[in-house]
């Protein structure tokens, strides 16, 4: 069934990576930049619930379709209250899934705007561009995604080891002194720009955005 | 004194203010030298990597004089504009360039007249750079002389948008523009990554990987614990 649900979503010109099982959907999940993501319930290794609860953890936000085997009721509630936009029960017909999954991506393209703000920063999506009102600077790829990271997790700390997995991937050859060194650059970047939010280390969680206090 | 060379023409331009341009920048050359000197010292490391400079030529200054609404005679090129004579100071790090700066600010003889600093507030075009005018009085005439201090990054920068603005392109001239632009603000972001690299080299900044939640093991296979 995965073939031909692949099959007629590249046929409707969306960009399709299928995988075969829980763990391999959530490395998929973790290292990419989905605009949608269709899960089984059903799937070796890891359930889709199980995949579904470990990536809205991670803070990743991306709509999720779940296709449960059967239609009861307790296993819509179960799929939706772990962070499902929608679901579908086998057996479907194919003109369904192709319009929800059109419904499920036209929903993320409105909410994400081009600029995220917060405090007196702009980051710009499309250019990966740092501004405040005292000037700009382009920032690298891994720096833009560590920043939007870092904007998005809305006052969460976020430790060494998930920028690792999220921004390098899994299989980096990486060392993990890397997420520190570009911690530096943001922080030299930010203070450039007199911005007035700055990263702060919190023992043994991870790094924050903050306000800047004032001496 | 064996002053620098100054085309013929050139010369015939500024008239009599011609040796007291040159006094001026064989004057700042000379402090630029001891400044150099100086922080080689103290740093153990030349913050300057290179010193240019000029007399204005005679065409660009008439065209400038033009745009000013002003008559060509050196007595406007020398009183009125504040670059006939420039010296542009070029520095490996961000941070050298405030060292230069305020070195520059202590030097007897000079007294400054205007600081612009492009890098803080960049032109819109993209444009940084430190810009220093003052009035440089000697023997005879007092004449202003323009320093300019950037970086590596800054500098290169400014030469290719030099040579492209007089240049008819095959592609559109916004795009140019906006590329420039582009170009700048991400040498921005390298020059500040570069002087942040050197600071980590030399231990500035403690390393916070273990305390951020990174697996112990994997710092202690790479140097991140060697300088600790």
């Amino acid at each position: 069934m995965s073939e031909a649900v692949t099959e007629i979503l590249r046929h409707k010109n969306y960009i399709v990576d299928a995988v075969f099982d829980g763990e391999e959907a959530l490395d998929y999940i973790l290292s990419e930049k989905y605009d949608g993501i269709i899960l089984d319930v059903m799937m070796p290794k890891l359930s889709g619930i199980q995949v579904l609860e470990a990536i809205r953890r991670k803070g990743i936000g991306t709509p999720v379709l779940l296709l449960t085997a059967k239609a009861e009721i307790s296993d819509k509630v179960e799929g939706l209250n772990a962070g499902a936009d929608d679901y579908l029960a086998k057996p479907f017909a194919m003109p369904e899934l192709v319009a929800r999954v059109g419904a499920l991506v036209r929903r993320s393209g409105e909410i994400i705007p081009d600029d995220m703000t917060l405090g007196n920063v702009t980051l710009n999506r499309q250019s990966y561009e740092l501004s405040t009102k005292s000037g700009e600077i382009r920032l690298s790829k891994k720096e833009y995604l560590m920043m939007e990271i870092l904007m998005k997790s809305s006052g969460r700390p976020i430790s060494t080891e998930t920028f690792m997995t999220r921004i390098w991937g899994y299989d980096s050859e990486a060392e993990v002194n890397v997420v520190w060194v570009y911690i530096s650059y943001l922080r030299k970047k930010l203070a450039a720009l007199d911005a007035d939010i700055q990263i702060s280390a919190l023992r043994g969680r991870g790094y924050v955005l903050e306000a800047v206090k004032n001496a | 004194m064996n002053y620098f060379y100054v085309p013929e023409a050139t010369a015939r331009f500024y008239g009599g203010y011609i040796t007291s341009l040159q006094n001026a920048v064989e004057y700042i050359l000379a402090q630029i030298e001891i400044i150099s000197r100086n922080c080689f010292e103290k740093l153990k490391r030349d913050p300057i990597e290179n010193v240019k400079y000029r007399i204005k030529s005679p065409e660009s200054m008439a065209e400038k004089l033009l745009d000013h609404g002003l008559e060509v005679t050196a007595e406007n090129a020398v009183k009125k504009v504040y670059d006939a004579a420039g010296v542009r100071i070029i520095t490996s790090f961000l941070e050298d360039v405030d060292t230069v700066v305020s070195e520059i600010k202590k030097i007897k003889g000079l007294q400054i007249r205007e600081e612009k600093d492009y890098i803080n507030n960049p032109k819109q075009n993209g444009y940084r750079s430190y810009h220093i005018i003052c009035a440089a009085d000697f023997k005879s005439d007092s004449v202003f002389i323009e320093l300019q201090i950037r970086t590596i990054a800054m500098d290169t920068w400014a030469s290719v948008e030099h040579r492209m603005k007089y240049k008819k392109s095959v592609v559109g001239e916004q795009l140019i523009v906006n590329e420039l632009k582009r170009c700048a603000d991400q040498l921005a972001s390298i020059d500040l990554s570069l002087q942040n690299l050197r600071k980590i080299i030399n231990g500035g900044i403690q390393n916070e990987t273990i305390i951020c939640g990174g697996r112990e093991s994997d710092v202690r296979s790479g140097y991140g614990n060697s300088s600790s």
